[in-house]
């Protein structure tokens, strides 16, 4: 039995047609990390909240070690459900001091017990000796850091964050984040936390949950996510992917590109996308690989310095340019079968004029723009989207 | 089905005593104005129809009509103008009477009717002074060309009295106009007037009409300035029924009527809103104000002077005038003893109010749903409802309780009838929502992460709400109590109709001496003082609620 475990949780807003969250399935066993992610309005936030106990779920239960949060027959309020929250303006109690906001919880305690406990859970954060400022006097880090003392303070089974470093500075959020998530790591506190950014999502969890107008898409290792996505939103979500129509049979992808050889996948025929990710292009062929790489002429349009790493746009050239659109719930389209680059915000690739692909180098001299140049990628990296 | 019981269960499980609570006290309050409603239906149609056209109401439905009528267009010139002038030119003293010109709505209407009454007499001032430069009149009886107290005298002095609820919503709107629409006209070649009329005003619709209701609920609530005034209207014709004819079906179906009245404005306000809520667009850039010149700009601060001087100038003076020569003799126990009575009864009101908004409010916040939501609303309608229609419900109600505790025999007389905790009751419903409002915007200060985070930490809500909510809400508090409390000691027609005995407070001596003795010249001291202290919030409120006015 896991340590937590959400079933079939759906929520919905009067006066709304949909759910808002819709039948979530959650496990988690102690001292686990998750994420969940998704863009605004996906129910990251509600789902949440049922955790919480601040929103009742409509369906489903809550279950954590042996106590039932919320089920058809029973609700623990959100005071007793022993959890602890960090939120994304820190939520001190601004009229009280700093050793007061961490002593908050610990009621059942004697007043000695409970400075030994804010002394020690001081240290913890490194803000020892800042028990008797007040909160307005601290920087947002600092601020942030008290948040936790004062939920670690109560020993909460489980630690929900809510966005909790979206108000810090870029310069700070890093080393806060760090210094967080590794005491809790050390500490071996389950937490769920709720992150907008799909790159601090990498970061955040062990396991990371997508979440989509309010059904969970996946939920995975951070590099299960990142390079076996299920679904073309979830590819996108992570970062820039380039998508081509395929048809998977006997060992193969038919594609615009041409057939590519996938000795890996003797999975039965079937339609879908191949998805390959910008750093997975490369100039010169893999030479150690048991697989040939797969070669792909293309057109580069433009090239941008963006530091680690040259951004590279391109159109591949296509080999059966009157090839239709596989996917069958698209609209029909007149041009050729699309490969595109797709922005988040769609869930199939959008409708352009021709092909756009990027490709990330970490090379010194980058292809001229407008010429013809050769990409190659290995069948490792081509990962099948249903 | 089982599962579905069982699912019911632990719903009804999850309620906490919280929203018990507040179901109760939303049914205590609708109680009286239901059973007051339910008078409507009892005659069918037919019946509902002969009490709206019927030959008595007919009067007092066309009077209320005119009224409406002649307040409204006045109440929308001098509201919208002056709002308009102040938020966007810059005229010789702008900045004074942008706040000045709030200022006559703390004039209580039947203070204000009885300062002119006495200014514009015979023997008043005006007169005086009209007489000595022109010398006394040939044939006619007085200089003063116009008779005030009538129904067109009642009109100009409402509209004086509340063309500043106009004033303060669209004063909002107007500030919160974004330049952007302002520019886009004047480039597509329309002059300001055009502007204004096409474009401003529709846009600000929601503003000044909700602005105009206001008015007209305070038009219908009146019932001291119509009653000296001769006027039949609704409040008269039921406090006639009550007291003169000792007609208590009459006054039902009457104060019935009225809220049917205030129902169809508010239905009426509600739908003109509808789902656009446009008017709440947020400015980017606020405007800037244009300076105006010459003639344009004296013509600016005599259009936005006139409504202050006759609203609030005038009477005011009249009042001191009054202070002057009687109020050395009224400074003495016998003030001492209504200011008791004043105080005590305004006080516990305000502390009913702010208990009780403070009830509701926190189980709007706490147990959100569109249950709670809709009885918050319910609690809150009273405020809308003339005092008259609430005291009328109010004993109605209360003397069937009587009624049915004598036939238990649980008690061999009266409890609730003409007793203190009703004139309470009857007080929390008509104003909790003057509470209400400050309330509900200090608990959204507070923001709803600190209640989440006490509660996280095992507070249950009642903790939470005194050791995180309560201590970051105080000024908010403290304005709720000030308002109910100034508001409390200012009513009239409440107090007249659930008073007990010869218990009275300033307002109902102010009111003994201006009716029942027609000397309000001895009343004068009393008026004085309520203005004086209706000044109050009007100072300190933007001080306690911490929003930036339009100033």
């Amino acid at each position: 039995m896991s340590f937590f475990e959400a079933q079939g949780v759906t929520r919905r807003y009067a006066g709304t047609s949909e759910d808002a969250i819709h039948a979530i399935d959650i496990s988690l066993d102690a001292g686990d990390s998750l994420v969940l992610v998704g863009e605004s309005g996906s129910g990251k936030t509600t789902f949440l909240r049922c955790i919480a106990g601040f929103e009742i779920p409509d369906r489903g239960t809550i279950r954590c070690q042996d106590r039932w949060w919320v089920s058809p027959t029973e609700w623990l309020p959100p005071e007793k459900r022993g959890i602890g929250m960090l939120f994304q303006d820190y939520a001190l109690f601004p009229h009280l001091r700093v050793g007061a906001n961490i002593a908050f919880g610990l009621r059942h305690l004697t007043r000695a017990e409970q400075e030994q406990t804010v002394a020690r859970t001081l240290d913890q954060v490194r803000l020892t000796g800042y028990a008797e400022r007040y909160p307005h006097q601290l920087s947002g880090g600092q601020q942030q850091r008290v948040a936790l003392a004062r939920a670690l303070a109560a020993h909460p089974r489980l630690l929900l964050l809510d966005e909790p470093f979206s108000n810090l500075d870029e310069m700070v959020k890093a080393e806060i984040r760090e210094e967080i998530y590794g005491l809790l790591r050390t500490l071996g506190i389950a937490t769920i936390s709720v992150v907008h950014d799909s790159r601090d999502a990498l970061r955040c969890g062990d396991q990371i949950a997508l979440l989509h107008r309010g059904r969970l898409l996946q939920v995975a290792s951070p590099q299960d996510l990142y390079l076996r996505p299920a679904s073309c939103y979830a590819a996108r979500f992570l970062g820039p992917a380039n998508l081509v129509p395929a048809e998977r049979k006997a060992g193969a992808y038919h594609c615009a590109l041409g057939v590519l050889p996938a000795p890996h996948d003797p999975r039965p025929p079937a339609q879908g996308w191949l998805c390959i990710r910008p750093e997975h292009l490369y100039m010169e062929a893999a030479k150690t690989s048991d697989v040939p790489s797969i070669a792909i002429s293309c057109m580069i349009r433009s090239c941008h310095f963006l530091g680690p790493y040259w951004e590279i746009h391109l159109n591949p050239h296509l080999l059966h340019p009157q090839t239709t659109l596989l996917n069958a719930s698209s609209p029909p389209t007149n041009h050729s079968r699309r490969l595109d680059t797709c922005s988040k915000d769609a869930s199939l690739p959008a409708q352009g004029v021709e092909a756009s692909w990027v490709a990330h180098l970490p090379t010194h001299a980058p292809p001229t723009p407008h010429t013809t140049a050769t990409f190659y990628v290995s069948p490792h990296h081509l990962c099948w989207i249903e | 089905m089982s599962t579905f019981v069982s699912w019911m269960r632990a719903r009804f499980r999850r309620q906490s005593p919280w929203v018990w609570a507040t179901a109760l006290i939303t049914g205590l309050i609708a109680l009286p104005l239901l059973f007051v409603l339910s008078r409507l239906v009892e005659g069918g149609t037919s019946g509902l129809f002969g009490a709206v056209f019927g030959p008595t109401t007919r009067g007092y439905l066309w009077n209320t009509l005119r009224l409406f009528l002649g307040v409204g267009v006045l109440c929308f010139v001098w509201g919208v103008g002056t709002a308009w002038l102040v938020t966007q030119y810059e005229f010789p003293g702008r900045r004074g009477l942008s706040g000045a010109l709030i200022l006559p709505l703390v004039i209580p209407t039947y203070i204000l009717a009885y300062a002119y009454a006495g200014a514009l007499d015979v023997t008043g001032p005006i007169e005086g002074l009209l007489r000595g430069w022109w010398g006394a009149p040939v044939g006619r009886a007085r200089r003063v060309p116009f008779e005030i107290m009538s129904l067109w005298g009642l009109t100009l002095l409402l509209a004086l009295n509340l063309y500043p609820y106009v004033l303060m919503t669209c004063r909002a709107a107007f500030a919160r106009q974004s330049v952007g629409v302002w520019e886009v006209a004047k480039s597509l070649g329309v002059g300001p007037w055009r502007t204004f009329f096409t474009v401003i005003l529709p846009m600000t619709r929601p503003a000044w009409v909700g602005g105009l209701t206001l008015c007209m609920l305070e038009v219908v609530n009146d019932y001291g300035a119509a009653e000296y005034y001769g006027v039949d209207t609704f409040a008269t014709a039921i406090f006639r029924a009550w007291f003169g004819r000792d007609d208590a079906p009459l006054a039902i179906r009457m104060a019935a009527l009225l809220m049917l009245l205030v129902l169809v404005l508010l239905g009426l306000e509600r739908w003109q809103r509808g789902e656009a809520r446009y008017h709440e667009g947020k400015s980017v850039r606020p405007m800037l104000r244009q300076p105006l010149h010459g003639g344009w700009a004296w013509m600016a601060t005599l259009f936005c002077v006139v409504p202050f001087f006759f609203g609030f100038v005038l009477p005011v003076l009249q009042l001191g005038l009054w202070t002057w020569q009687t109020g050395s003799k009224h400074l003495n126990a016998g003030f001492g003893r209504l200011l008791m009575n004043s105080v005590w009864v305004a006080g516990s009101v305000a502390f009913c109010a702010v208990g009780v908004a403070l009830l509701i409010a926190y189980t709007v916040r706490v147990f959100e749903g569109p249950w709670v939501q809709r009885m918050a609303r319910l609690a809150l309608v009273g405020y809308s409802i003339p005092g008259t229609v609430i005291a009328v419900g109010v004993m109605v109600v209360a003397a069937q309780v009587d009624r049915l505790l004598m036939d238990w025999r649980w008690t061999h007389q009266t409890i609730l009838g003409g007793s203190f905790g009703l004139l309470l009751a009857a007080f929390v419903v008509r104003f909790l929502m003057v509470a209400y409002s400050p309330i509900e915007t200090g608990f959204q200060k507070n923001g709803r992460n600190l209640n989440e985070a006490s509660r996280l930490l095992g507070h249950p809500p009642w903790r939470t709400l005194w050791l995180v909510e309560l201590p970051l809400m105080k000024s908010a508090l403290l304005a709720a109590f000030l308002l109910v409390f100034i508001d409390a000691l200012k009513e009239l027609p409440l107090t007249l109709f659930l008073r007990w005995g010869n218990f009275q407070t300033l307002s109902t001596e102010i009111y003994n001496y201006a009716k029942q003795m027609e000397v309000a010249e001895e009343a004068g001291l009393y008026a004085l003082f309520l203005v004086s202290v209706g000044m109050i919030p009007v100072f300190v409120l933007e001080k306690l609620l911490g929003h930036q006015g339009e100033r």
